[in-house]
Order: C-alpha cells, then structure tokens, then sequence
C-alpha cells in the first residue's frame, strides 16, 4: 500500500489548524474550523484508497488492477454532500443567533395578529379582575379596620353582659 | 471573510488532489459544492456586522494551538499507521463484476446508487432534516412560502406565506430612471425601450443591475440546467450521476438569484422546495421498496433495455429512478438554502432598514 507522504502531512495540518479555529468562541471560527476538518478527513479517507490509479470507469482496455479504490470515493462523495448541507445549518444557526442577539431582550417574540387580539384580551381580563380583586380587597380592609376601630370597645361589650 | 476564501482555497485544492489521483467524480462534485459553500457563505456574512471578528477577540491562543497541533499529530500518526496496516485485498475486482451486472461501468455510480444504495438513502434523508432546519431556523412566521413571484398580489396573500411586499410587475410600467435616480431622461427612454434579459430585472434598482451579468446568466442558464440532466443519465457510465447533475442545477438557479434577487429566483423555480425535496425522498424510497412487489428484495434493481434510434441501446432501471429522486433532493436542498438564506433574509433587511427609515423621521419630527 503506497501513498503519497505529502498528503498525510496536509492532512495533519489542515486537521490541526482545523481543531484551533474550532475552539474559539465565535460562531463563524467554529463553521470555518469544521470546514477545514472536514477537507482533512475527506483527504484522510481518500489516502486509504492507496496508490492513485486511473479513474474507475470500466472500459475494454481497463483493467481492475490499474484503477484506485472505488470504495473511498463513494464514501468521500456522500462526505461532501453533507459537508455543504452542515455548512448551510450552521450558516442559518449564526444568522438567527445573531438575529436573536440584536433584538435583545425582545428575543423571540414573535408578534402575530392573532396572539396580539389574545394578548390584548387576555390583559383586558386581568385588569377587569384585577380591579374587581381591588374592590374587593378594599371592602375587606374597610371592614377589617372598622372591626379594628370598634375592637377596643369590644371588652366593655363583653363587659357588659 | 479573508478566511473564508482561504478555505475556499483548501476545497479547490481538494478538487485538484482528486482530479489528478483518479477520481473525477469526487473532482466534479467537491468543484460545485465549494462554489456553492462560497456563494452561501457571501449571503450570509453580507449581513453579519463586519467587525465581528474584532469584537470577539481571541482568546487562549496558545492553549488552543497546542491541542490543534496535538490533535494534527495524532491524526497523521493515525493516517500513517492506517495507511501501513492495511494487509486485505481490494475488492476492487469484485465490485467491477458487480457493476457490469449492475449495467454501468462507473462504479462510483454504481456503488452509490445500487451497490450501496441504503447509504445513499440515508444521506438524502439527512438532507431533507437540514433543509428543514435550515428553513425553519430562517422563516419565522411560517415556512410554506417558496421566493416571492412577480405576479403575486397583496389580496391573495394569506398568513401561511411570508412575503407580504409586492413587486412591480413585468407588465406594469417602468419607474422612470430619472424619476428615480435623477438621472438623464435619455438613459431613461433607451432603458425604457430595451428588452429585459431577466425576468425580474426591473425589479431591482438600476443601480444595482448589470447588462454583463444578466446576459451571461441568460446566455448560460438553460445550457446549464441541459446540461444537469445530461451528468443525470450519463452518471452510471461517465463521470456525473445523481448529486454532480443536481449541484449544477442548484448552481444554475444560484446565477439566477445572484443576477436577478429573489423575485428572478421565484421566476426561475416556481415550485415550493419542501415538494421537491418531498417528491425527491418519496421517488427514492419508492423504487427502493418497489421490488418487494416483484417478490424481489428491497434495492434490488431490474432494467428496462431497449433501442432507441439515434440514440443506441438505453437501459433504464429502478437505480436510474433512485438518481432521480437523489437529483430532485440535492436541488431542492439548493433552493431551499438560496430562498431562506437569500430571498427571505434579503427581506428581513429590507423591513428592517425600513423600520430603521422609519425610526430616523420620528426623531427628526
């Protein structure tokens, strides 16, 4: 099994430089790290496939022997496709986190007609109870302090009897 | 955005490594998929702040280059060994005999599409989740809209769709260049006068627009898309198949946004992505199991040979109908990114520079 050394190193490299970029913090380094670990073990995985051969396509004149792996290939091929639809996940991940960061507290509100007309509803209730709630309470506390006036003279009407 | 393209530099490298060792294939597909990373990527850093990588400095850096460089270490001793230890025989012999039964003689092809087609599934489901992701990441309010049309009126707009703006219409008049942009009223009658080479064309700025562009995009669009279904077909016998054909058309319809905005990319591909990304999954997981009612196992292919004047001998069998599914799959997954992550954040902008125009008059009043 021959290959080329070059190509282990570039490997090496890329992967390396791959894992640095991908412990940053931002978002964008991360997706530029996996990127290039992702070009490292696509390369990593076609390395497997040995010595390069001819490309394999069956004709008359070619034979098994003189074409490379075609097993690597097939596995790198699906690689690549889902490398581009990764990439565009986390692409839209960074967009909507920024879209979230911008708007702040806000955050992901989303206002609709019809959450708002409930929203409005909703708030409308509350204050309706709420004041009826403060009428209450206050008839109460009315009450409450009459009894707490009337209670000091409540020992002579024990008295009294 | 200078890494961004450095990286580019590293997936064209790629192409070229795998050009020159046998494997066109894997060429052709990392080519357009790195075009299309490129492009996805100017969509969205468009928008992102441009200091961003100056507001979050980095940090550790000695740490993280010691366990990069430890990680790359470890990586090429693994390749190194791995290259070393391999002592099995290739089965390379045996998947030629299997590819000839399999009527193609690219056994990339082959292997993705007959052989080893469950993978393949696999694949195009994880595909179908990501465009999902990706769309309801983006569309906040719904995600059953495709790219605006042009055509498309206020009143038949109900909540499902997203896209409430309406465009001027092809057959609507032309505001004026001088009304607009206060310039010459000869330029605008010679514009006036002149044949669009966009669909949308008119919907853009005039500032914006370039004749080089639309011509070439014009010129090369329907070539391109020819030339898709052609890498399709030809895909089990040469250098193409299923995903490359697909690329190339999401290529196409890439062009078609890029030179003509969202209303050109609504015009180009009048369907919604999420159907052809369904119909896509539906055609290949049908043919898959579309055996079983010929008492044969699941993936298990059958042809259909005949002769065709002109042509030659055409053999279609059930893998060719999975190609397709896969074809329909990568290209709705293409649209699906160019409508969230083009038309509707290009949207989100527009409202939001408006809001903005907005909030500055208040202040002024």
């Amino acid at each position: 099994m021959t290959a080329s050394l070059t190509l282990v190193v570039l490997m090496a490299v890329l992967f390396g430089a791959g894992i640095t970029i991908m412990l940053e913090r931002s978002l964008t380094r991360v997706l530029i790290g996996f990127l290039l670990v992702g070009n490292a073990v696509n390369i990593l995985i076609f390395l497997m496939s040995g010595a390069p051969g001819l490309a394999p396509l069956l004709s008359d004149d070619v034979t098994a022997d003189d074409i490379s792996d075609p097993v690597p290939q097939a596995f790198v091929l699906t690689a690549i496709v889902i490398n581009l639809g990764i990439t565009a996940f986390m692409l839209a991940l960074i967009y909507r986190s920024w879209w979230l960061a911008r708007l702040g507290e806000k955050g992901d509100l989303v206002d609709d007609e019809d959450d708002l007309e409930e929203e409005v509803e909703e708030a409308e209730g509350l204050i309706r109870s709420s004041a009826a709630d403060d009428l209450a309470i206050q008839e109460l506390i009315d009450a409450s302090d009459e009894e707490f006036e009337q209670s000091p003279e409540r020992p002579d009407e024990e008295v009294r009897p | 955005m200078t890494a961004v393209l450095l990286v580019s530099v590293t997936g064209y490298g790629l192409v070229l490594i795998f050009g020159m060792s046998g494997a066109p294939d894997l060429a052709l597909t990392q080519a357009l998929v790195e075009t299309i990373v490129l492009v996805v990527f100017v969509l969205v850093m468009r928008r992102l702040p441009k200091q961003i990588a100056t507001t979050h400095p980095p940090v550790h850096r000695l740490g993280r280059a010691l366990i990069g460089a430890l990680a790359g270490t470890v990586m090429g001793v693994i390749g190194f060994i791995a290259l070393g230890a391999r002592t099995a025989p290739d089965i390379v012999d045996g998947l030629a005999e299997r590819a000839l039964e399999a009527h193609g003689t690219n056994i990339v092809n082959v292997m993705l599409v007959d052989l080893r087609a469950w993978d393949t599934l696999g694949e195009i489901s994880v595909l179908v989740a990501v465009a999902t992701g990706v769309a309801s990441l983006i569309f906040v309010s719904g995600r059953t809209g495709g790219a605006p049309r042009l055509d498309e009126r206020p009143d038949r707009r109900n909540r499902l769709r997203p896209v409430p703006e309406t465009a001027s219409s092809i057959g609507g008049a032309r505001p004026r260049l001088a009304d607009v942009e206060g310039e010459s009223d000869a330029a605008a009658e010679a514009a006036a006068t002149r044949q669009t080479w966009l669909l949308a064309g008119r919907t853009l700025s005039p500032r914006r627009r370039s004749i080089l562009i639309e011509v070439l995009v014009r010129l090369l669009f329907h070539p391109a898309i020819v030339v898709s279904v052609f890498l399709l077909f030809v895909g089990h016998n040469a250098p193409g198949g299923g995903f490359a054909g697909g690329l190339l058309a999401g290529l196409a319809l890439v062009a078609r946004y890029l030179a003509g905005g969202r209303y050109e990319l609504g015009e180009a591909a009048p369907v919604d992505a999420g159907h052809l990304l369904g119909t896509g999954l539906l055609l290949a997981a049908g043919t898959a199991t579309s055996s079983l009612f010929f008492g044969l196992a699941v993936f298990e292919s059958s042809w259909f040979e005949t002769e065709v004047p002109l042509l030659g001998t055409i053999s279609i069998g059930t893998s060719t109908l999975f190609d397709i599914g896969v074809y329909l799959v990568v290209v709705g997954l293409v649209l699906d990114i160019l409508r969230s992550l083009g038309a509707e954040v290009d949207r989100q902008q527009e409202e939001n520079e408006l809001e903005q125009n907005g909030a500055e008059t208040e202040v002024r009043a």
